[in-house]
């Protein structure tokens, strides 16, 4: 058990299986904690060039549940189809200014309440100065519609 | 490794694109992997992200514009390649990613590849109440030990709000730490 910060976090929680990273050499990533998580042995000696660029995505095999679905006719396939093509979609056709699209997209904001809690400067300093504008307008931005729901009730 | 302009270079390179590419792949496949997996979990959601994450890093090499270091650039592609992955899982089985993340948490202790006892156990439940961004900037600066400026550029957060969240997120859980400690 390792004590920082006054918790009592075992940082290595996590495993991995026997013999994972025997033959990986990583020269500037000093620290990796894998707490109580483990992996499969030999695990990343499978991971290669090949297991990214030949292999690309594993098949995604479905399972139905009950086979008689697949002899219900040619409705319930058009039905099956649609909703394999919106929830199994593959991505690896999506083409490179789409994966840089994708990047650009910032999937983790921040929600109102977690705004309110870092501008409780009570409780911490905060250099306002370091908050940049996007943050700020994010924060604009879901007040007001906050704002506007309120208004709306 | 050399000099990281040259060597993404070398990655735009098609000739040497292949052979750079089995070098940066055995250099960031466990660290990787690691920052994926305290997201999702479960090693074998982790697998199918570190697999999507290395496609993803592949296919679009030559748009990088180095603006960014090549290992925040590819931290940040794992980063919302996990929190994509748990969206469209909980979109699959019609509920939220925080359900899917408690059920997930709830597996841990079948799970024969985490080897934690049940405080650990308590302690990811714990991790899972905070909000995304805190969970993601606790896990990086607390259990990987990554600099402020580089989790900035994973997470395109300013560095105040980012040790702000810090702060909130060590905050909470040494609040529960505590109580669970007293009873």
């Amino acid at each position: 058990m390792k004590s920082k910060n006054n918790l009592n976090l075992n940082i290595n929680r996590f495993k991995t299986p026997k013999g994972y990273f025997d033959k990986i050499i990583i020269d500037d990533i000093n620290k990796i904690e894998t707490g109580a998580f483990k992996v499969p042995e030999n695990y990343f000696e499978t991971i290669n060039t090949n297991f990214i660029i030949k292999t690309n995505y594993r098949s995604k095999i479905i399972n139905f549940k009950y086979k008689e679905l697949a002899y219900s006719g040619i409705a319930a396939a058009i039905v099956v189809g649609l909703f394999i093509s919106v929830f199994f979609n593959d991505s690896n056709t999506l083409n490179e200014n789409e994966i840089i699209e994708y990047m650009d997209y910032e999937l983790v904001g921040y929600s109102s309440s977690e705004y309110l809690e870092l501008f409780d400067v009570n409780e911490f300093e905060i250099n306002f100065e370091e908050i940049n504008n996007n943050d700020f307008d994010y924060f604009i931005e879901t007040s007001f519609s906050d704002d506007q729901n309120l208004n709306n009730k | 490794m050399e000099n990281e302009s040259k060597f993404i270079a070398k990655l735009k390179n098609k000739e040497s694109q292949n052979k750079s590419f089995e070098i940066l792949l055995s250099k960031y496949k466990e660290p990787i992997y690691w920052h994926i997996r305290k997201i999702v979990l479960d090693h074998d959601d982790a697998h199918d992200v570190l697999q999507n994450t290395f496609i993803k890093v592949f296919k679009a090499i030559n748009g990088f514009k180095e603006q960014s270091k090549l290992y925040t650039w590819i931290y940040r592609i794992a980063t919302n390649e996990s929190l994509s992955f748990i969206k469209s899982k909980a979109k699959k089985h019609f509920k939220t990613s925080e359900e899917i993340m408690i059920a997930q948490t709830n597996k841990l202790k079948e799970d024969p590849y985490f080897d934690g006892d049940e405080l650990q156990i308590k302690l990811q439940e714990l991790i899972n109440t905070l909000p995304v961004k805190q969970k993601l900037v606790f896990q990086m600066k607390y259990e990987q030990e990554m600099k402020f400026k580089d989790i900035s550029e994973i997470l395109g957060t300013s560095e105040g709000a980012l040790k702000a969240s810090y702060h909130i997120a060590v905050k909470k859980i040494k609040k529960e730490i505590i109580k669970i400690q007293t009873f």
